[in-house]
């Protein structure tokens, strides 16, 4: 800090030492009235002992600016006024605080900038671990290969196939999400409806969709279970055309306790008039020959 | 003395041939061959073919039903019955055949509905279940309660070239 740094303080001092007895002054020394200054004059008259004339507090204390250091001895006074021996007690206390601030301000700073740093470190560490401990995925929809419609959740099974082991993937929104541990991840999309496919889907992988082929037969039958009575007599040359004569059905009965087995004739019998029953029932599983007849099925009842 | 042998023989014959039959009829016994769990399951299942017969009923009773769609109706009621029952007739209570049964319904425009199935008790190869049975034409309504056996033994049954015992369950009697 400059001298001059020293008197620009030295007047703060003064205005605050003229305001503790003229406290409705709230101003700066811009604002600083003649009455003020007539006030200021009285004020360092009574306290010091000692005349300062107007003119020089306009040239000195109302001045924004200084471009030189006042008299030594206008200094001395000004400065007992605010309640020091004079000039060189002021900087010398003013310089002290001066070098406290500057330290409490440099260890301020080191003290952010540990604390910044930490919070990087903290970041960065943070931003890693979730980085290198979340599996990337990879969201793949299932559609109809041939009318492009999303396929329900109930229709379709998807597995994973890690280590020779079958993991079930859930299905929400008739989406799959997909977790790329490695540049290998294989998925198999399984279902009743359609045929079986398996892929690989790795980190560069830009598919975002799985086109699943329909098993014509299979489709067929998920009809023939839902329809009304209207035209069971082409349903009937139908489903003896899309059935093997070998065909076993397997109803599997509520919580797997027991199976009723019906052979081609019955089953047909029971999709050619379907009833609220048939209606409810849920095809699991479908197996055909190898002239593409269907010769199993597994239903829910 | 060869006619006591003979007596004693045919005594021997008679006991050995009675117990053959009694095992027989305990292997193909619900009881022994279910858990309560599974056999719960299998009544449950056994209420819907109830529900789909008076489902066939009411298509099959219905004036604008063809005979060809009839003569199906008539396969695939009958396939829901064990051989030979016979059945309430809803009007009389005498007791015919499922054929006969059809014949008196057909045309008659007759809506049935059911509700309350309950098994009421579990026997050899068959149990009893009881419902109330609503049986409405036009302004009409008729209930009625029925007492029904459902049979449920093994059977062997063909898929094609295949041949395998299945455990079957038929609908029975009205009583």
């Amino acid at each position: 800090m400059t001298e001059l740094d020293f008197f620009q303080l030295l007047k703060q001092e003064v205005l605050l030492t003229y305001q503790k007895q003229y406290p409705y002054f709230q101003g700066n020394w811009k604002s600083f009235s003649s009455q003020d200054i007539q006030n200021l004059i009285e004020l360092v008259e009574e306290k010091t002992r000692q005349g300062i004339s107007e003119k020089w507090i306009y040239t000195h204390l109302k001045a924004e600016t200084n471009s030189k250091l006042p008299r030594k001895d206008m200094l001395d006074i000004l400065s007992q006024f605010s309640g020091f021996s004079g000039w060189d007690e002021f900087v010398f206390k003013n310089r002290e605080v001066a070098v406290e601030q500057k330290e409490n301000h440099s260890q301020k700073n080191k003290r952010h900038f540990v604390v910044i740093g930490f919070l990087a470190v903290i970041m960065v560490a943070i931003l890693f671990f979730a980085y290198s401990g979340k599996k990337q995925t990879q969201k793949l929809q299932l559609k109809n290969e041939f009318t492009n419609d999303t396929i329900q959740a109930k229709e379709v099974k998807a597995y994973t196939i890690e280590d020779d082991k079958k993991i079930e993937i859930p299905i929400r929104n008739s989406e799959i999400e997909v977790a790329l541990k490695d540049e290998n991840a294989k998925v198999v999309i399984q279902s009743p409806y359609y045929k079986k496919q398996e892929i690989k889907v790795n980190k560069t992988s830009e598919k975002t969709e799985i086109l699943l082929q329909p098993d014509d037969y299979a489709m067929m039958l998920k009809a023939f279970m839902k329809s009304d009575i209207k035209d069971w007599e082409t349903r009937k040359i139908q489903l003896n055309k899309i059935l093997s004569d070998n065909l076993e059905v397997i109803v599997m009965l509520k919580n797997d306790l027991g199976a009723e087995y019906f052979n081609k004739n019955e089953f047909s019998e029971k999709l050619v008039i379907p009833t609220e029953s048939v209606k409810r029932m849920q095809i699991l599983e479908i197996k055909n020959n190898d002239e593409g007849k269907i010769e199993f099925i597994r239903i829910k009842q | 003395m060869i006619k006591y042998f003979t007596v004693i023989l045919f005594l021997f014959y008679n006991c050995t041939f009675a117990q053959e039959a009694n095992h027989a009829i305990a292997a193909n016994s619900i009881k022994t061959n279910f858990s309560v769990k599974a056999l719960e399951a299998y009544e449950e299942n056994s209420f819907s073919k109830l529900e789909d017969f008076y489902e066939l009923l009411e298509i099959y009773s219905a004036k604008n039903t063809p005979n060809t769609l009839k003569k199906q109706l008539e396969e695939r009621i009958n396939a829901l019955y064990k051989e030979n029952t016979l059945v309430s007739d809803f009007f009389t209570s005498d007791k015919i055949s499922v054929d006969r049964l059809l014949e008196k319904v057909a045309s008659k425009e007759l809506k049935f509905e059911i509700k309350n199935i309950q098994k009421v008790k579990t026997f050899g190869n068959y149990w009893t279940a009881s419902y109330i049975l609503t049986i409405q034409r036009d302004t009409e309504t008729l209930q009625k309660n029925i007492s029904q056996r459902i049979y449920f033994y093994p059977e062997a049954k063909t898929f094609g070239n295949k041949k395998k015992e299945v455990w079957s369950l038929f609908l029975g009697e009205m009583e």
